[in-house]
């Protein structure tokens, strides 16, 4: 099994079949990056498919150029991918922000409680949570899926980023602060 | 139906958070089958293939655009340096007639040397002339610049022909300091003079006249400031 470094060298003599091992290896983590600030399956694929044809245009420059490695590389430009989009979707909104019922609240609330759910209080416990995160800014969605889901390290988000450990700490405290202001606000 | 808030401290809502974000991502599964769609990689490349040209449309956008700036720059030197020489140039012509700025020292209890020529000037003017008593002697080449200098500085001043037969004497005027000075050289300029400027210096013209002004000679000493005046008409 070919590593990384030996995959690139392939690709960069123009060996597309590479590419293809490249891209089976590390879709998922791609993909999973993508999760963390989108749910529609759609818009996963787009990123990932965005993610791999600019690594492809990019990957001269990875060569000898970059500490990080082939993952760490992919996962930066997922990200970046992904707060391009977001940015591109701020600038004509598509997205409508629903508000929650009461009725909402209380199973959110319910479902916050109990630990054990099944298949369909997970489903809906999903959807509610979704429904109230679309309140949350993507990316504060998205920095606080790593810290408390993923959980993350300061330095491995930033390393993810391309962020300094200040900056991840000061967003993080900013989007404690949103998402503990929309809690308030809907529960 | 009214809702009823909960009284809830930070803690309790990272809780909440913390269950909200872990409920509302995809699972690995769910992952692994968008990532593993087919068509993925196929769009991967049709991507690549669609962003190669646009590349290099922008590569060739960026040299026409470099080209033009090159230009841009290239021309704007090329003004600067032509200014630059042009300003040199001009500052070196008043520097070379300021300094070669010279008329024959007129000896004391001499009368003045005649001058071939003399600037004739439609108006009274007091100006002071630019004038280096103990500049060089000049040729006939800087002679013509200082003449051509002069009619530069004024465009009111026209050539005339000076009269060296003129009968009249120059009239010292007292109350222009040193008297003496004029010896180091100066200049003589024929102006229309208002007659009431004359009167009041002393002159005996009439003062009711077809004419307003009368011509009259100027000897302007090296520091600009008139010495004597000289009636023509």
């Amino acid at each position: 099994m070919r590593t990384d470094s030996q995959l690139i060298e392939l690709v960069l003599d123009g060996d597309e079949n590479a590419f293809e091992q490249i891209f089976d290896r590390h879709k998922r983590f791609v993909a999973r990056t993508a999760a963390r600030y989108f749910q529609r399956p759609e818009q996963i694929e787009e990123i990932i498919q965005i993610a791999f044809a600019k690594a492809f245009v990019e990957l001269p420059k990875f060569r000898g150029e970059h500490e990080l490695s082939l993952p760490s590389w992919l996962g930066r430009i997922a990200a970046n991918a992904c707060l391009d989009t977001l940015r591109s979707q701020k600038r004509k909104p598509e997205d409508l922000q629903c508000e929650l019922t009461v009725g909402e609240t209380d199973t959110i609330l319910d479902l916050t409680a109990s630990t054990a759910v099944n298949s369909e209080e997970s489903l809906i416990s999903r959807d509610l949570s979704q429904k109230l995160l679309a309140h949350l800014p993507e990316d504060d969605r998205a920095l606080l899926q790593m810290l408390y889901v993923d959980e993350m390290s300061v330095a491995q988000i930033g390393d993810l980023l391309g962020w300094s450990v200040s900056k991840v700490k000061i967003r993080a405290w900013r989007a404690r602060h949103s998402l503990r202001k929309v809690l308030k606000k809907y529960v | 139906m009214t809702m009823q808030k909960r009284k809830i401290d930070d803690q309790e809502l990272d809780a909440i958070g913390k269950h909200l974000l872990a409920a509302s991502r995809l699972t690995e599964a769910e992952i692994d089958r968008i990532a593993s769609a087919s068509g993925t990689f196929e769009g991967v490349l049709g991507r690549i293939r669609s962003a190669e040209p646009a590349s290099d449309r922008l590569r060739g956008l960026r040299g026409f655009v470099l080209a033009h700036r090159m230009i841009a720059g290239t021309s704007l030197a090329a003004v600067l340096c032509i200014s630059a020489f042009a300003l040199f140039l001009q500052q070196d012509r008043t520097a070379h007639v300021s300094t070669d700025i010279h008329t024959p020292a007129a000896k004391p209890g001499e009368a003045r040397p005649s001058t071939p020529q003399v600037d004739y000037v439609k108006g009274f003017t007091s100006g002071r002339a630019d004038l280096r008593p103990d500049a060089p002697a000049e040729s006939p080449t800087t002679q013509f610049a200082i003449q051509r200098e002069n009619r530069r500085q004024q465009p009111r001043v026209e050539q005339a022909s000076y009269s060296p037969n003129n009968e009249n004497h120059f009239v010292a005027v007292t109350y222009t300091g040193d008297g003496g000075e004029s010896a180091r050289g100066g200049r003589v300029v024929r102006l229309d003079v208002p007659r009431s400027t004359l009167f009041a210096m002393g002159f005996d013209v009439s003062l009711e006249n077809d004419s307003p002004t009368v011509k009259a000679d100027l000897l302007i000493g090296p520091d600009g400031v008139t010495r004597a005046v000289r009636l023509v008409e």
